[in-house]
């Protein structure tokens, strides 16, 4: 194990309240706080854990997005990272576009194990990982809960709908992470003053190869309907009477 | 391209509700005469004929694979020759995990047109327009997929009906090459399925919620559910600390209250997963010490109040 990289997704920040655009067209992005991932988090976290674990292990955060984008990459410096690749890119970015420009990365950096978040928390859309497994041609772990290294392989405990289920896979692999992997580390400002010095790389969608598919067009973006407000009883014999009244007991 | 491809999904040996779902996805998008095929795969994909026997399937198709387990390679090898021998213009999936380990792949090497967490698809002017969530579900985004002429839509659970049980259609095999997975299987433990309650078919559900606060006062709720008549059942941090079993467990990924028409609901926050379980409840009444608890977004009535003295109180008084 040399070389791990991990992908950084630039997102409206989980506490921030989303306001949909009067016109319909997107989400409100303007002054809204923006953070890393909270699962591309918790990825850069174990990929950490596993560079302090052993000896000589490079830990390369990458994101695509929008200049701005350096500030999470930052952030992902200050938590440990060795070094930064931003991707810079002002347009949308599709699922499959980032899972190219991420294949094409790994191309050059050969890592032997790419972590990400099993999904972002703004478009929730839980493809990248996979397709990038597809495209890199090789074998996925999603939704891990736990990981192990040794010999060449990771064996991966995933939290699957029936229940746990631990699989390994031949590295170099794609592992997503779940939530219940482990707990973020707190950067502290020594290491926000240290991450200053770290190299953090700009290069482009072009200067990769990649052509930005727009295989997606959104219609319309939309609240929720509003469920119809419930009515607030004083006690349980109110409860049982409105009950009784409609017939339900 | 025409035919609607809905993949089922079994763990172990257990057909997933969403399967069932997915065929009433498949009638609200068929254009007049479009067959609907579903297809299950498994080491026994025979055993699943009679649960899929539903109404709106015009075929069943099993495809035998090897592994056990739901491996990912082999079933994007398996349903990957599936589409290429039938040409379907949509395939419908779970929006599940085990769905991600495979559509992703075959979207990307197909160059379907492809969304996740759909829970609304209509065909307009011909076009398939799915909505989806966004944003933990609090956007909804309508989209479109130019220029692709089939679409793999990943449906969210609990959002269609599955359909009445009808007998039997054509059922065909078809042999799927047979690839060499690229992960090992070496554990799977399965959280306890207890005893065999059937969720599903109650009509009055008391659940209860992490608000209990100690297995010691589950007998107490149990107690309850007994003397007014309901179905005790109850959210996932219960089932996952083993004090109820997991066929108890209402949500995302426990079972769906589907015939239930009034659902008390005592010291439950009401996440999303939980909320999923409960979408065709028609009164739910939530009782909760916390009067911010989202669950309370979603009951007809609701008591902020101490669970145990109101427990108390509705036995006394129902």
């Amino acid at each position: 194990m040399q070389k791990i990289l991990v992908c950084i997704k630039r997102v409206v920040d989980y506490n921030v309240r989303i306001r949909v655009k009067p016109d319909g067209s997107g989400v409100m992005l303007d002054g809204v706080k923006m953070s890393v991932n909270p699962f591309d988090e918790i990825a850069l976290e174990e990929a950490l854990r596993i560079k302090e674990r052993g000896t000589n292990i490079e830990v390369v955060a990458v994101s695509i997005g929008v200049t701005d984008t350096q500030q999470q990459l930052r952030t992902a410096l200050a938590m440990g990272a060795d070094r930064a690749i931003l991707v810079q890119t002002d347009g949308p970015v599709e699922p499959l576009t980032a899972a190219q420009t991420f294949l094409a990365l790994a191309k050059k950096e050969n890592p032997d194990l790419i972590f990400l978040g099993k999904q972002a928390i703004d478009d929730d859309a839980n493809q990248t990982g996979q397709m990038l497994a597809a495209i890199w041609e090789r074998p996925q772990a999603t939704y891990a809960s736990k990981v192990e290294i040794s010999g060449g392989k990771a064996s991966v405990t995933r939290e699957v709908d029936a229940g746990l289920e631990t699989i390994e896979v031949d590295l170099p692999a794609v592992v997503t992470v779940d939530l219940r992997l482990n707990e973020p580390r707190y950067v502290k400002l020594p290491d926000i003053m240290k991450a200053k010095k770290k190299p953090l790389d700009v290069t482009s969608l072009e200067a990769l190869g990649v052509s930005a598919a727009v295989l997606l067009k959104t219609v319309k973006t939309e609240p929720p309907a509003q469920r119809q407000k419930g009515v607030m009883v004083k006690d349980v014999a109110e409860l049982v009477a409105v009950l009784k009244k409609k017939g339900l007991i | 391209m025409s035919g609607i491809v809905v993949i089922a999904e079994q763990r172990r040996g257990e057909l997933r509700p969403v399967s069932l779902e997915l065929v009433s996805t498949a009638q609200a998008l068929r254009r007049p005469g479009e067959e609907v095929s579903v297809a299950i795969l498994g080491k026994a994909p025979e055993s699943f004929v009679k649960a899929l026997s539903v109404v709106g399937v015009d075929e069943i198709v099993t495809v035998k694979v090897a592994s056990p387990e739901f491996d990912p390679d082999t079933f994007e090898s398996a349903v990957g020759a599936l589409i290429a021998a039938r040409t379907p213009d949509v395939i419908l999936t779970a929006h599940s995990v085990d769905s991600f380990g495979f559509a992703a792949a075959l979207a990307t090497r197909l160059g379907l047109g492809f969304a996740t967490d759909v829970f609304n698809a209509a065909r307009i002017d011909g076009e398939i327009v799915a909505t989806r969530g966004g944003y933990g579900q609090k956007v909804n985004v309508e989209m479109d997929f130019p220029g692709r002429s089939t679409v793999l839509l990943a449906i969210r659970g609990n959002v269609f009906k599955a359909p009445e049980q009808a007998p039997a259609p054509r059922v065909t095999a078809f042999d799927a090459p047979q690839v060499a997975s690229r992960a090992a299987a070496r554990e799977f433990i399965e959280l306890s399925a207890g005893d065999d309650v059937d969720m599903a078919a109650a009509e009055f559900i008391l659940a209860i919620g992490r608000g209990i606060g100690d297995e010691a006062k589950v007998p107490q709720f149990r107690e309850l559910a007994d003397a007014i008549g309901a179905t005790l059942g109850c959210s996932r941090p219960i089932a996952d600390a083993g004090w109820l079993p997991k066929s108890r467990q209402v949500g995302q990924s426990g079972k769906t209250a589907s015939a239930c028409k009034l659902y008390i609901a005592m010291g439950v926050s009401g996440a999303i997963q939980h909320l999923a379980g409960m979408k065709h409840v028609s009164t739910i009444v939530a009782v909760n010490s916390d009067a911010e608890a989202s669950i309370f977004g979603v009951a007809k009535y609701g008591i902020v109040g101490d669970i145990f003295e109101i427990a108390d109180e509705l036995r006394r008084l129902f």
